[in-house]
Formats: structure tokens, C-alpha cells, sequence
């Protein structure tokens, strides 16, 4: 800061500094509780953001897909059955039924992680 | 738990199932990431914001083709942090007056010596309630209507008070993104954001 500043310009400053600090992203990883606040659900989406999001997601194209604009790939519909499980939980819990399966469908996951892992090797 | 479906689609030979897997990952994390940079990066529009999450995944599929994914632990943590790193570069994209290892943070302090700005920050900071002013002030600028004047917050956001003049302000934001703006909107902007910025301290401390 420039020591002949007036009063008036080193508050400016002042609020200059925070505006930047309050706008300001480093490149530092994003902390754990950051992240499980949006995982949570914890903010309120626009409705233009909601189209943006509807419309980039229909051209996410990966390297080596060849897909038009307007479809997602087949796989997706596989997809669409497991994301079952990331359903937000009722009030009550499910049902003791409802959390069985849900117990065996992470045991059969959890298992076929660990082979798929061994047979890549270390 | 919550990206295990996934990481055993990621591990996968067959491309078809990796990009599967990728595919569930945005399905999960694109909304979440939107409610993320939407508060961290109020000065981008909602398309680039859009377009950095699908960034995300492009890069996440890259790691898994070359193999330098780290499937052991939840992803979460990095999905987040690639977001805000792609965000970061639509800010600065063609950016010519970023100072390197300067850390923009440390020098605040220097800034609110001796002001009266500084002594009603740190009574904010006392009465915890610095980041509600700054919660209120990003959404501020996320709801401006000019252009211009979020393009000036981008600019702003990489740099202190003394770092660069209005003209170089308005040169910054001209050839980041093609915007042409006088000095004397970007003094405008700059007024209007302090007033936002020195209201929202004021009324937290009533």
C-alpha cells in the first residue's frame, strides 16, 4: 500500500483487499467438510443453472466416444439401476427388507472391487 | 460407500464400462459441483460453470484411460478440486497480469492497517460473522446483470488493490474474454461492489 494514500483511499483499499480475498480461489485441494456440505444437498440450485447442467450434460463427450448431442450412451441405463442406492434415506430408514438388499448389494460391490483390483495386480 | 458402483466400473478393461462408470460419477457430482462453484466463483455464468463440471469428467476419464487414477479412496475430494481448478482457469483464461507465487491472502492484512474498513473486519471476525458478509457479497455479484461488471469481479479476484490500475483492469478483462469496458465502468463496478462489500460488513454489525 502507498504510504501518502489519504484516509479515505487506504479504506477503499481496505475494502478493495477483501472484496479480492472474498473472491479469491487458490489451488489448494477442497477440505473434506466443503465437500460433504454440497454432497448433502446443502445449497439451492437457479433454474438457469439447472438448464445449463441439462445442456452440457447432453455434450459431455469422453475421448473416444462417438456420440451425437443428443443421447447418452447405452450404458448410462446401466447406471440409472445402481444409482439406486445413492437414493436420499426416508425419515423412518427403509424397510428392514429395503436395507438388507441394499447391505448385500454393497457386500457384492465392495467384492468385486477387491477382484477386479487382484487380478490387475499391485 | 458413496463412489464404490463406480470405481468398479473405472477399473474395468472395457472402455464401454469405464466411461459407464464416469458417466455415474457426473450423474452424481454434477449438481453438487454446480451448487459448489456457483458460491465459490459468483463471477462466471452458469454455462462456463457448466462446462468446467464437464471438464471434470473429461479428466477423470483421462486418469482412468492412463491409468493414474486412484481408485482405493472416495473420489469426492478430487472431483471437487478439479472442478474448482477448471473453474479457476475460465476465470483467468488468456490472463497476462497474474502474479506468480504471490500469495494474495497473506497481504490482505497489510491492507486494513490503520482503516476503519479493518477495524470493522475484525469485529465482524469477532463476532463470527466475516463469512456471512462474504457468503452475501458472492451472491451479490452472482446476480449482476452486466456482463462487465462480473467481468471486472473476475479480475478482482486475482488481485490486490495496488496491483493494477483501473486501465489495466478493463485491459485484463478485454483480453481474458473479449469484453470491451472503459475505465471509468470498471471504476463504476469497483464503486458498486465496495458499497455491496462495506453495507454488508455495517448492517452485521448493528
Amino acid at each position: 500500500m502507498n504510504s501518502t494514500d489519504s484516509k479515505l483511499d487506504r479504506d477503499n483499499k481496505a475494502l478493495e483487499a477483501l472484496i479480492a480475498a472474498s473472491l479469491h480461489q487458490d489451488q489448494n485441494p477442497v477440505e473434506p467438510p466443503v465437500v460433504a456440505k454440497y454432497m448433502k444437498g446443502d445449497f439451492v440450485l437457479t433454474p438457469q443453472e439447472e438448464e445449463a447442467l441439462r445442456k452440457y450434460s447432453r455434450s459431455l463427450l469422453l475421448s473416444g466416444e462417438a456420440q451425437t448431442t443428443d443421447s447418452l450412451p447405452a450404458a448410462n441405463t446401466q447406471c440409472d439401476a445402481v444409482m439406486a442406492l445413492h437414493r436420499n434415506k426416508p425419515k423412518g430408514g427403509f424397510s428392514t427388507q429395503t436395507e438388507e438388499e441394499l447391505d448385500r448389494k454393497r457386500r457384492e460391490l465392495r467384492e468385486r472391487l477387491r477382484q477386479n483390483r487382484e487380478k490387475k495386480g499391485p | 460407500m458413496l463412489d464404490l458402483e463406480a470405481r468398479c466400473f473405472l477399473i474395468e478393461n472395457d472402455d464401454n464400462k469405464r466411461q459407464a462408470g464416469v458417466r455415474m460419477l457426473f450423474n452424481r457430482y454434477q449438481r453438487p459441483l454446480m451448487g459448489f462453484l456457483g458460491d465459490r466463483f459468483p463471477d462466471l455464468n452458469d454455462d462456463e460453470r457448466a462446462s468446467a463440471i464437464n471438464d471434470v469428467f473429461v479428466e477423470i476419464h483421462k486418469k482412468v484411460v492412463a491409468g493414474t487414477l486412484i481408485t482405493n479412496d472416495e473420489l469426492s475430494g478430487l472431483i471437487f478440486t478439479i472442478a474448482k481448478r477448471r473453474a479457476i482457469d475460465s476465470r483467468r483464461k488468456n490472463a497476462r497480469r497474474i502474479p506468480s507465487g504471490v500469495k494474495l491472502l497473506e497481504e490482505v492484512g497489510d491492507y486494513l492497517k490503520d482503516t476503519e474498513t479493518g477495524s470493522d473486519w475484525r469485529l465482524a471476525a469477532i463476532l463470527d460473522k466475516t463469512q456471512d458478509v462474504g457468503d452475501e457479497f458472492r451472491q451479490f455479484v452472482k446476480t449482476l446483470k452486466a456482463a462487465q461488471q462480473s467481468r471486472v469481479a473476475s479480475v478482482m479476484a486475482d488481485a490486490l488493490p495496488d496491483w493494477l490500475t483501473d486501465r489495466e483492469i478493463a485491459d485484463e478483462v478485454k483480453t481474458r474474454f473479449g469484453i470491451h469496458i472503459s475505465q471509468l465502468e470498471v471504476k463504476g463496478a469497483k464503486q458498486a461492489f465496495m458499497k455491496k462489500f462495506r453495507d454488508a460488513i455495517k448492517r452485521r454489525l448493528k
